[in-house]
């Protein structure tokens, strides 16, 4: 409303494009990263084409599920690992009763909403109990529910859950092994109607699937929950008044995120042919937060497109940095850190502007209030 | 009468995913399948190997078998089907054979006894279950502090950094 | 005075009551946690002298990076999860000194001498972030200090150290991801004094460092400056209207933080006798947070003796659960209890009402 006034002005071409840097820096950042590091690197196109389009149908579904909680106005979800840890004990559940191929993927995919609606609606209500500050929460409850996890994978499983085969469990009768392979799962959702195009594999089943859950988001956004969810989002205070249960509606949304993110946790572990039962899921939060926030999103505002932008050139910069790393410092650890430093970085940055125009807005809306306090009076007066 | 119908559409979910589950149990439930050409003795009656047997999977030649070799074939479902083209003895004329055979659920790797089943004997006599005898050499250490996260009295956690995503 | 005369009307029953909802469930179950273990550990077949030994060395390494945490609680900053800002300088203070050749305790006195300027420049720069971002401190102090750690993991293979302890052989340069203080200042702070009774030892020198900045924490706590500081945490607007200056008070609280880090690494160190660097640092803010959080601190409140009570509940369990839960049921499930009393002890404070008015 007060930014309106600006909005209509005339700009002229200079403006506007420093406008779109502005809005769109880290994008823009990433490019130049990217554009700089892929001639050192030396990969030729058709490798990065190809690298890309099997890390796109890796990453894709596992970064859609972040955008409903955005959308609810609970910002970037990083309680997403709880989905990721339902996802693998489905896995690793499904390996150990040798359900193989299609199948073992889509039971995976069944067994993992229990456990990943339960996670979810935990999660939901402790963020309702740490409103305004969900974020950081969310963060802490995937350490806490990691805790929880190792219990059960480490310990409880093979004696008090029954783990059938050995070559998952640990040669001392209890706990699952670092790995757990998904030989006959491996892949078997990519290979199944894929295309070869000059040598670039493109998993056509994979993509329908990502394009699936695509529509759902877009259909989600216009039922009566997905509006309610963004009034939610807006204002809190506002939907409450307008008779929406925003507790509820809440839940909801990280329910659907966890469910997701659980599905797609099971489309990576496939790809990848096995599980590492103890850190697969540790930092999949983090480098699917980085490549939302690369694609252009922020913590209140997030597209589908930032996603398809953000695995893109979070992924090229993935791919190519420790090479160009190593060819520049001599040095192929340099390239790791780097690529580290910069998902790490991006969050950051994502995360101060942010907050610092929350705060703008906030300092706007006083003095307008100020303002408007002041002509009452007048009026009174 | 909303709540009714919500309800409704919700139970009528949870039952096609429990029935999808159940049907992907059936479906996707692997088997290794393991086809010896060896000699059997059974109840006292010798069926001999064949001098040469001929797999094929879905028109797929999946093994060539001379006497006492195995050969071996994942399957899906409970049901297996194969060719087999049998030389009985050298010089003799190839017989080809389909085989169906109904696997049951609960065993993870089969093994056929081919002289045996295309004696028409019962199928205790020529199906056993396949034991691993590799698996007790293999040890794997349990996870070590590295994987749990922790270094020594802080807490730190996985200090790895992954190195592909 | 008010108070003690409501106190009195209350009966003993609601006062423990009132205790116990004001300790907070969680912390109640911890200490009677720690004291079954105390319990149990002779029954195991545990000496209790060495488990304590254990556990006030654990204590005396632990304690001031915890301490990091009371300033910027107190001028409401939240929870310090950018802990590894400082622990970078005192991780540089360190190294720095052994390059430049001092050894022995020297080295100690040179590597606080050369951490403490980066430590405040670092601190200057980090407080005047988190006041342009007032009210989402926590989540990116998480984050400043996990870029920190990543960048400092490239500094640490491109700055020319030479020393021959500190590279890697082979390659002549980069640090190793742990040196040995063995000669530098590996355990000068423990041998000062230090008390041995049988299997018990105390390392006096650590705990003297500490109750010596402890002691200087609480003094400066009621100054002038420190009282400013707890108005700016309890109520910041009325401490602009009562004419302090929010943001310079918020910075010097900051400041202080990221410098006693840097000092707590140091001692940390000296106890543990290597320099841990790379992703050491990374998840060095959690366990400092939720042991203050045990001691009985909240996301705006927290003393000394929080400091005290709390690390020497958290050390406790953490020295503690390995050996008697390996003697009782032969598994080692410490490391699983550790990460989910801790990050569960953070969880309770994140999600207090009463707290998250803030």
């Amino acid at each position: 409303m007060s930014t309106k006034p600006i909005n209509t002005k005339e700009k002229n071409p200079l403006q506007k494009a420093t406008g779109f840097l502005r809005n769109n820096s880290v994008p823009v950042m990433f490019i130049l990263i990217c554009a700089v590091c892929i001639p050192i690197s030396g990969f030729s196109p058709s490798y990065l084409l190809s690298e890309i389009v099997t890390r796109m149908g890796r990453n894709t579904f596992l970064i859609l599920s972040l955008l409903i909680p955005i959308m609810a106005g609970m910002g970037l979800n990083f309680g997403m690992t709880l989905g990721a840890m339902a996802g693998e004990i489905a896995l690793i559940f499904v390996s150990d009763w040798q359900i193989w191929g299609i199948p073992g993927v889509i039971l995976a995919m069944i067994i993992s909403i229990p456990f990943s609606v339960l996670l979810g609606l935990l999660c939901g209500k402790i963020l309702n109990m740490a409103k305004g500050r969900e974020m950081v929460t969310s963060y802490i409850i995937s350490y806490f529910i990691n805790g929880i996890y190792q219990l059960i994978v480490l310990y409880m499983m093979g004696s008090l859950i029954p783990i059938i085969h050995s070559s998952i469990k640990l040669p001392r009768g209890y706990g699952i092994r670092n790995t757990v392979s998904l030989l006959n799962m491996r892949q078997c959702i990519d290979n199944l109607l894929a295309i070869n195009i000059g040598g670039v594999k493109i998993p056509m089943l994979t993509f329908i699937i990502i394009a699936g859950a695509c529509l759902f988001i877009i259909w989600f956004r216009k039922t009566k929950l997905g509006q309610d969810m963004r009034a939610v989002g807006q204002d809190m205070q506002v939907a409450r008044d307008a008779g929406i249960n925003v507790e509820r509606t809440r839940i909801i949304s990280i329910v659907i995120s966890t469910v997701l993110a659980g599905f797609g946790m099971i489309l990576y572990l496939q790809n990848m042919g096995n599980i590492s039962t103890y850190s697969s899921h540790s930092q999949i939060g983090m480098f699917c937060i980085a490549a939302l926030l690369v694609g252009g999103a922020s913590v209140d505002k997030a597209s589908i497109g930032n996603v398809f932008l953000g695995v893109t050139l979070f992924h090229l910069m993935f791919i190519v940095a420790p090479q160009a790393g190593a060819k520049i410092t001599g040095d192929s650890m340099i390239g790791e850190y780097f690529r580290v430093f910069v998902s790490y970085g991006v969050i950051t940055v994502a995360l101060v502007m942010y907050e610092t125009k929350k705060r703008k807005a906030k300092s706007l809306l006083g003095a307008q209030l100020r303002l408007d306090q002041l002509k009452e009076e007048d009026e009174v007066k | 009468m909303k709540s009714k119908r919500s309800l409704l559409i919700r139970i009528t979910t949870v039952v096609v995913l429990l029935l999808i589950a159940g049907a992907m149990f059936i479906v996707g439930r692997g088997h290794t399948i393991y086809i010896d050409n060896k000699t059997l003795e059974y109840d006292g009656q010798t069926y001999s190997a064949a001098h040469r047997a001929e797999i094929f999977v879905n028109g797929e030649k999946i093994a060539k078998l001379s006497k006492r070799e195995r050969g071996m074939a994942t399957c899906m479902g409970q049901s297996f089907t194969m060719e087999v083209t049998i030389t009985q003895d050298k010089g003799d004329e190839p017989k080809t054979y389909t085989i169906t055979q109904q696997l049951p659920y609960s065993m993870d790797g089969i093994v056929i006894n081919l002289p045996g089943y295309l004696a028409g004997l019962s199928e205790e006599a020529y199906l056993t279950p396949f034991v691993s005898m590799a698996t007790t050499t293999e040890d794997e250490e349990a996870p070590t502090e590295d994987d749990l996260m922790m270094d020594e009295g802080m807490g730190a956690e996985d200090l790895s950094i992954p190195s592909d995503i | 005075m008010n108070d003690q005369l409501e106190m009195n009307q209350y009966s003993i029953r609601d006062r423990i009551i009132g205790f116990a909802k004001n300790f907070g469930l969680p912390r109640l179950i911890i200490a009677g946690f720690l004291l079954l273990l105390f319990i149990a550990a002779p029954l195991v077949g545990a000496d209790f002298l060495t488990q304590l030994t254990n556990t006030i060395n654990r204590f005396s390494w632990n304690a001031i990076l915890v301490l990091a945490m009371v300033p910027m609680v107190h001028s409401g900053c939240g929870l310090n999860f950018g802990l590894p800002l400082g622990i970078i300088s005192g991780l540089l203070g360190a190294t720095m000194s052994i390059e430049l050749g001092f050894t022995g305790g020297f080295s100690f006195v040179i590597a606080i001498l050369i951490a403490t300027p980066i430590a405040l420049v670092l601190g200057v720069g980090y407080g005047w972030l988190l006041n342009k971002i007032k009210g989402g401190e926590m989540m990116i102090a998480t984050y400043v200090g996990f870029s920190a750690v990543a960048f400092m993991c490239m500094m640490w293979l491109l700055l020319p150290y030479h020393s021959a302890n500190m590279v890697w052989g082979l390659a002549g340069k980069g640090l190793r991801t742990t040196i040995s203080l063995e000669g530098y200042f590996d355990k000068v702070l423990a041998n000062f004094l230090q008390i041995n009774i049988g299997t018990l030892s105390i390392p006096v020198g650590t705990l003297l460092f500490f109750a010596l900045l402890a002691f200087a924490m609480w003094a400066f706590l009621h100054t002038k400056t420190g009282t400013a500081m707890t108005a700016v945490g309890s109520n910041p607007t009325f401490a602009k209207a009562a004419g302090i200056n929010v943001n310079k008070i918020r910075l010097l609280s900051v400041v202080m933080s990221t410098w006693l880090a840097a000092i707590g690494i140091l001692v940390y160190e000296q106890g543990f006798g290597f320099i841990q660097l790379y992703m050491a640092p990374f998840y060095m803010a959690l366990p400092a947070v939720s042991a203050i959080l045990i001691g009985g601190a909240s996301v705006n409140k927290a003393s000394i003796v929080n400091v005290i009570i709390g690390t020497f509940l958290f050390q406790g369990i953490v020295t503690m659960t390995p050996t008697v839960m390996n003697s009782m049921i032969h598994m080692d499930m410490s490391e699983v209890i550790r990460i989910i009393v801790s990050n569960g002890m953070i969880l309770y404070a994140l999600t207090r009402k009463t707290e998250a008015t803030r």
